[in-house]
């Protein structure tokens, strides 16, 4: 039962996007394409331990769940009046027997998921739910959101993708479209990431959509940045725990970094320059790149980081770039700047951001400011995860120390 | 809208509140008022080392019980009152909340007294 079970999980995974994106063609209705697969889902968890697991359980998964939105258009026929045209189609789709390989329709259903219509915070949340069919509270979980409020928004936005008729289709310039859905599958990583151990399984999901992005739109460089972002990032999970205790970046062991992953990254980069597109993320991955060559060098190249986070906060401002300016400002020697940096951010949007509050806290401790233990203690207030807390407490009682 | 927290703090928690072994947790709640305090418009800490007294009626007569209402590993600790916009501006502010590692809050929103029209 467990090893049908392994086989369902498996199929689920790998082809639950690609076949919601498949019957969402047919059917141009997200939330009737989901049922009918979670059905036939549950229909091979009781099918397949009688009757084996099928040679192509993709090719089968897609006959159930077709049967499926069939049996239900016919129900609803009696009350939509369309009878005529849902047979027709009903009948089409028995003509017509699926043979594989299934078109990939992925990138199409990803893009439908960040189209300008659809509310932005709702963006990555769908997405998770209609490419990795992740449930309602795991998402919820993920984003600090009611499950039932969550599971609410991502029926109504399914309602509203319905109803105006979204169509799944690429459109002709790619990367011009691509940027929001970076974003969003960047968002899946940072919610993994900022919940480390919690919510493990997010980086993972996170990299397998930024793998599969940088797939169906290889000429994207930007979506090689993202990646390569993110594999630079995963390489040092490990180095970040010394059993309950959190280390920083700078006081990692680099022997604990996973080389494979950095290896992959570079090449992603490398890649990704080739194309001649530069962006955001190309930018963020070669930061990360400079902290990871110092696994090589044994010093990091400050000034080298310092210039890149210039340049990103110059071209594609947030918070995160102009916090990581000051931080790499304070590394050489400019803590003037960096909280000129600081200063300069909108009040009302820092006021619960903890990273802010670490990164001003230490620049202040840096130039022996007095106001730098009320900062370490906003931060520690900010801070969800009890290793960060207790490593920015051990900062803080430096200070007292002459 | 005024959202109300919960701390259901664990045992091993409330044994902190006392004693150098503590003084780490007692800082983190030190941290953690201050960081929600522009948030926070009421609550209190709860005295733990008093057993909570239940009252309720049992076969049409009143009693006075020790311990309270429902049995439980964490022990109600404290609460806080939040004027938040939003439920998740309330969730964002609990997911800091020291006890959470060991123990668990619970978000009530509080109802809002209608106008007479």
């Amino acid at each position: 039962m467990s090893e049908v079970r392994q086989a369902v999980e498996f199929a689920a995974r790998n082809s639950y996007g690609k076949l919601v994106a498949w019957l969402t063609t047919r059917c141009h209705d997200m939330a009737l394409a989901e049922d009918a697969l979670g059905d036939a889902l549950e229909a091979a968890l009781h099918q397949w331990p009688a009757d084996g697991v099928p040679g192509n359980p993709e090719a089968w998964l897609l006959t159930a769940a077709r049967r499926r939105m069939i049996d239900r258009r016919r129900r609803d026929t009696t009350r939509t009046n369309a009878a005529q045209r849902i047979r027709q189609e009903a009948e089409e789709w028995t003509e017509s027997p699926f043979t594989p390989p299934l078109p990939d329709r992925r990138l199409e259903l990803m893009l439908a998921c960040v189209h300008e219509q659809i509310e932005p915070e709702m963006r990555t949340p769908l997405m998770l739910q209609l490419v990795l069919g992740l449930e309602a509270k795991e998402i919820a979980s993920a984003f600090l959101v009611k499950p039932a409020t969550m599971s609410q928004r991502l029926v109504r936005t399914k309602r509203c993708i319905r109803d105006a008729g979204l169509e799944l289709v690429i459109p002709e310039n790619v990367t011009a479209h691509i940027a929001p859905l970076l974003e969003a599958v960047y968002a899946v990583y940072g919610a993994g990431w900022q919940h480390d151990g919690n919510h493990d399984g997010l980086t993972a999901e996170a990299i397998f959509l930024g793998r599969l992005l940088c797939d169906l739109a290889p000429s994207s460089a930007e979506a090689k940045g993202l990646l390569a972002l993110m594999l630079y990032a995963e390489s040092r999970k490990e180095a970040r725990r010394q059993g309950h205790r959190f280390i920083p970046l700078e006081e990692q062991d680099t022997a604990c970094w996973n080389h494979d992953l950095i290896a992959e990254a570079e090449r992603t980069l490398r890649a990704a320059a080739k194309v001649s597109e530069p962006g955001p993320f190309q930018l963020e991955a070669a930061i990360q790149s400079f902290h990871a060559h110092r696994a090589v060098s044994g010093v990091t190249d400050w000034e080298g980081i310092e210039r890149l986070y210039a340049i990103l906060a110059a071209m594609h401002p947030s918070l995160g770039a102009s916090i990581g300016w000051a931080a790499a400002l304070s590394r050489i020697n400019a803590c003037d700047r960096g909280l000129e940096v600081l200063n300069g951010l909108p009040r009302d949007r820092v006021a619960h951001h903890q990273p802010y509050w670490a990164v001003r806290a230490h620049i202040l401790a840096r130039t022996g400011h007095p106001e730098a233990a009320a900062c370490y203690q906003r931060a520690i207030g900010l801070t969800d995860d009890s290793a960060i807390r207790a490593w920015l407490a051990a900062r803080a009682s430096r200070l007292l120390i002459p | 809208m005024k959202v109300m927290m919960m701390n259901l703090e664990s045992p091993e928690d409330l044994a902190k509140r006392t004693g150098p072994a503590g003084q780490s947790y007692r800082d983190a709640w030190a941290a953690y008022y201050q960081a929600v305090s522009d948030k926070t418009i009421g609550g209190h800490p709860l005295d733990t080392s008093v057993t909570p007294t239940t009252l309720r009626m049992v076969d049409g007569k009143r009693q006075v019980q020790d311990g309270p209402f429902a049995d439980s590993r964490e022990s109600l600790g404290g609460y806080f009152i939040f004027e938040v916009d939003t439920l998740e501006e309330a969730i964002k502010l609990a997911s800091t909340n020291p006890c959470l590692e060991r123990g668990a809050v619970e978000l009530r929103v509080i109802a809002e007294r209608k106008k007479s029209v």
